[in-house]
């Protein structure tokens, strides 16, 4: 496709989401009170933040080139500063000044209209699902993107295990990425930390919560256990709050925003664990809230593993796509698979597939609500076939160096994004689907960076044709943008996600600002976009699918 | 599939928003196009000017980093910054130099940013006899927040209004060496002594992080690249000049 490709051996992959291991400030801070001050101090302070931040993004930079071109440790240190982030941690395990007024000032702001989040920036990261995110942002949405329409019922979004990872209003550095960014298979090394008590797991719940319109379907479950996880530094400290946090409301997402599970592979780290053991799981139908609750109640301690639970209501038979999330429930549970998948979260955010159970509930005896033992299956790779139904997005990104069109021309690096159309799209509800694209080019998640394309009114197979034009780049930019096109349908007063996808050249550099490259840990990485079959170059362009694409 | 032309927005139909959109804003400020330039120095030193109100933090910065002096006197909002690369022991060295608020209402804010810096300024005003009785308590918020081996200058500032002086510079001095810091008397207004601090300052971090890094491993001691301040003389003249 591209008639110039970016640069010869260029090649897009995921992005880690880890930060260099520098000065990364642990968690565990309490939050400062700062509710004294005005809103012009807040601002004139946010203002300092940001200057301190982009100060120190530079910086991050010029400490990974010296990482790169050093070889002597203790060069490295004096240049890099870590000699004092060593001798402050001997000290200190707080976040430094920036980072904890960054976190305590976004504290007292509003939240979302979807209820409030309690919790402390230090909770732990399983405990993290109980944390604002869930409410701070819809989330149906992108929470690393101002979400300016809050769907009451979006049928489509993350689930709360990424968003322990996607809390928007901790710093970056206080994200629990641990130190090591040491090679995935190992991430389970820190793990001795039980994973958690019985309590703590109990009041994870899960629930599929179908939309209250009758009618309407439910688009699809999640469930996720905040069960231990490798990434927590305290894991004991951080369990116990989560356990006194109490209550499963205070973990669940709020009840009119079901949380469907997309379905994930970590594709390259798939069959890399042996699969064994078992997972406790209880399953209640509530047909008044039309809610399935799915408990997860144990999980088997693995050696070295932090085992995170999530579920997925699939198709009949239909092995989940990875890419995707929801499919119509037009019925009721009749005919639907549960599948509840274990996975390791490992310290780069990559979730490594420890075994998953499918439960046709159909067959299910609803009277028995008690916990039950399944065995852990292998999971058989999902052929390319299986997928044909899904919905496709068809799109071609080229980038045009500065002058390449001679005469100067263009005067600045373009990235070019052509939407071309998206195909077989299934509609959130009965009928069609009114969509349209919206692309952002991250880090910058401003509404500046943000174009879309009309709204294709009552299609399915929607031709936008448009090409959003990003200038203003240099190639070196490039290795930092993560281009984010995403598929909403509209509505009258509100947009309801579809799907998206990111696409990036995945060093993960730039990490430091918010949200950016934040493993979504419930997401294929590193993966070709299947079903994007038609993307010309496909190859080349990997991506890591963010919301559903939808079948 | 194929590509239309570059130049032109190919939508068809009727569509939302301009078809493009410049990134450049953004792109300045989240690439940084000075970056290759900006990153062009050795270390980068955070520094954290600390004391009481109006004893002229802001001023001793302003008069360091941008080399200005107001008398007016403007009330730091919480917390501050400014940048200055110098060159130092042949090495060049950026420094994030920190500004606080001395109004005990943005206490928790300052304080917060104790724990990242690497060596302090605590200024008094030489005026101002309240400003100097807190030079104590101050410290003991260094020694509470900061680091082990946080490096302290004592400095009090306003030295150009001899008339109006209420301590002497030999209590700062006395001081200064009961709590083990350095001591310098300064005038921001008249650009006394503000570069020798901070240049001291940042010997002295150099030293420290010298000697951290030989604890560390004292194995690289031969090859260590640090610098060297083994030479350094005693500091100058550090009193008032006038």
């Amino acid at each position: 496709f591209p008639q110039r490709e970016p640069r010869a051996g260029w090649r897009l992959r995921a992005s880690p989401g880890w930060r260099p291991a520098r000065c990364r400030p642990p968690r565990a801070a309490a939050l400062l009170d700062l509710s004294f001050l005005t809103l012009a101090e807040r601002r004139a302070i946010a203002e300092v933040l940001r200057r301190d931040a982009q100060l120190r993004r530079r910086d991050e930079g010029r400490v990974r080139r010296l990482r790169k071109s050093v070889s002597d440790p203790a060069r490295l240190k004096s240049l890099t500063g870590d000699w004092f982030c060593d001798v402050r941690a001997r000290r200190h395990q707080q976040p430094l000044g920036s980072e904890l007024v960054r976190a305590s000032i976004r504290r007292r702001r509003p939240r979302g209209t979807q209820g409030t989040g309690t919790g402390t920036a230090g909770g732990g990261c399983g405990a993290g699902s109980a944390q604002g995110p869930l409410s701070a942002s819809p989330p149906a949405c992108l929470p690393d993107q101002p979400c300016d329409v809050s769907p009451p019922a979006a049928a489509l979004e993350v689930t709360p295990l990424s968003q322990s990872l996607r809390e928007p209003d901790i710093p970056p550095g206080q994200q629990d990425i641990p130190l090591q960014p040491g090679n995935s298979g190992q991430g389970g090394g820190q793990c001795h930390g039980a994973p958690g008590t019985p309590r703590a797991r109990q009041t994870s719940p899960s629930r599929v919560s179908p939309q209250d319109v009758p009618g309407s379907q439910l688009s699809a479950s999640s469930s996720v256990s905040s069960l231990s996880s490798s990434t927590v530094r305290d894991t004991g400290d951080g369990m116990g709050r989560a356990a006194a946090r109490g209550g499963p409301d205070a973990v669940l997402p709020p009840p009119q925003l079901s949380s469907s599970l997309v379905s994930l592979y970590s594709e390259g780290e798939l069959g890399r664990v042996a699969v064994r053991g078992g997972v406790q799981v209880a399953l209640r139908y509530e047909p008044a809230a039309k809610e399935l609750h799915v408990h997860v109640l144990r999980l088997p301690r693995w050696h070295r593993w932090h085992p995170r639970a999530a579920a997925a209501l699939g198709a009949p038979r239909l092995p989940l796509h990875p890419l995707l999330s929801s499919v119509g429930l037009q019925t009721d549970l009749q005919g639907r698979t549960l599948n509840l998948s274990v996975w390791h979260h490992d310290s780069l955010g990559r979730n490594l597939f420890l075994g998953e159970v499918e439960i046709a509930l159909g067959a299910w005896d609803w009277a028995n609500t008690r916990p039950e033992w399944f065995d852990l299956q292998p999971r058989t790779p999902v052929s390319p076939g299986d997928l044909a139904s899904h919905g496709h997005l068809n799109l071609a990104l080229k980038f045009i160096p500065a002058g390449s069109e001679g005469a100067g021309l263009p005067p600045t690096g373009e990235l070019h994004i052509w939407v071309k159309d998206a195909r077989s799209l299934a509609p959130l509800r009965r009928g069609t689907v009114d969509a349209f694209v919206q692309c952002y080019v991250l880090p910058d998640d401003s509404k500046a960076s943000r174009q879309k394309t009309r709204v294709v009114k009552r299609s399915l197979n929607p031709l936008f044709n448009h090409t959003m034009v990003y200038d203003g780049f240099q190639a070196k930019d490039l290795a930092e943008a993560c281009a984010e096109v995403t598929l909403w349908h509209r509505e009258a007063f509100a947009k309801r996600p579809l799907g998206g996808i990111r696409l990036s050249l995945g060093t993960g550099e730039g990490s430091g600002t918010r949200g950016l490259f934040i493993p979504l840990s419930v997401l294929a990485r590193g993966r070709p976009l299947r079903g994007h079959r038609d993307i010309p170059s496909v190859g080349t362009a990997c991506g890591r699918v963010l919301g559903a694409a939808k079948r | 599939m194929r590509w239309r032309s570059p130049r032109r927005c190919p939508r068809t139909g009727t569509g939302s928003g301009p078809c493009r959109r410049s990134m450049a804003s953004a792109t300045d400020s989240r690439y940084g196009q000075k970056e290759s330039s900006d990153q062009n120095f050795d270390y980068m030193f955070k520094i954290l000017i600390i004391g009481n109100s109006s004893v002229g933090k802001t001023s001793f910065l302003f008069r360091y980093a941008d080399d200005s002096f107001t008398p007016a006197f403007v009330s730091t909002v919480g917390i501050d910054f400014k940048v200055k690369t110098i060159y130092r022991n042949d090495k060049r060295i950026k420094l994030q130099i920190w500004d606080t608020a001395g109004q005990e209402r943005y206490r928790t804010i300052t304080t917060a940013y104790y724990r990242g810096a690497m060596g302090f300024i605590l200024m008094y005003d030489i005026t101002n006899e309240e400003s100097f009785n807190a030079v104590q308590d101050w410290s003991t918020q260094i020694k509470t927040y900061s680091w082990d081996n946080a490096q302290v200058l004592l400095v009090g500032n306003k030295c150009d209004m001899e008339d109006e002086r209420v301590v002497s510079s030999e209590k700062g001095r006395q001081l200064a060496e009961h709590l083990g810091f350095e001591f310098f008397e300064a005038s921001a207004k008249d650009n006394i002594n503000v570069k020798q601090t901070f240049e001291r300052l940042v010997d002295i971090i150099c030293e420290k992080m010298s000697e951290s890094l030989d604890a560390a491993d004292p194995a690289v001691t031969g090859a260590k690249q640090g610098p060297q301040l083994t030479d350094q003389q005693a500091p100058p003249h550090q009193d008032c000049a006038c």
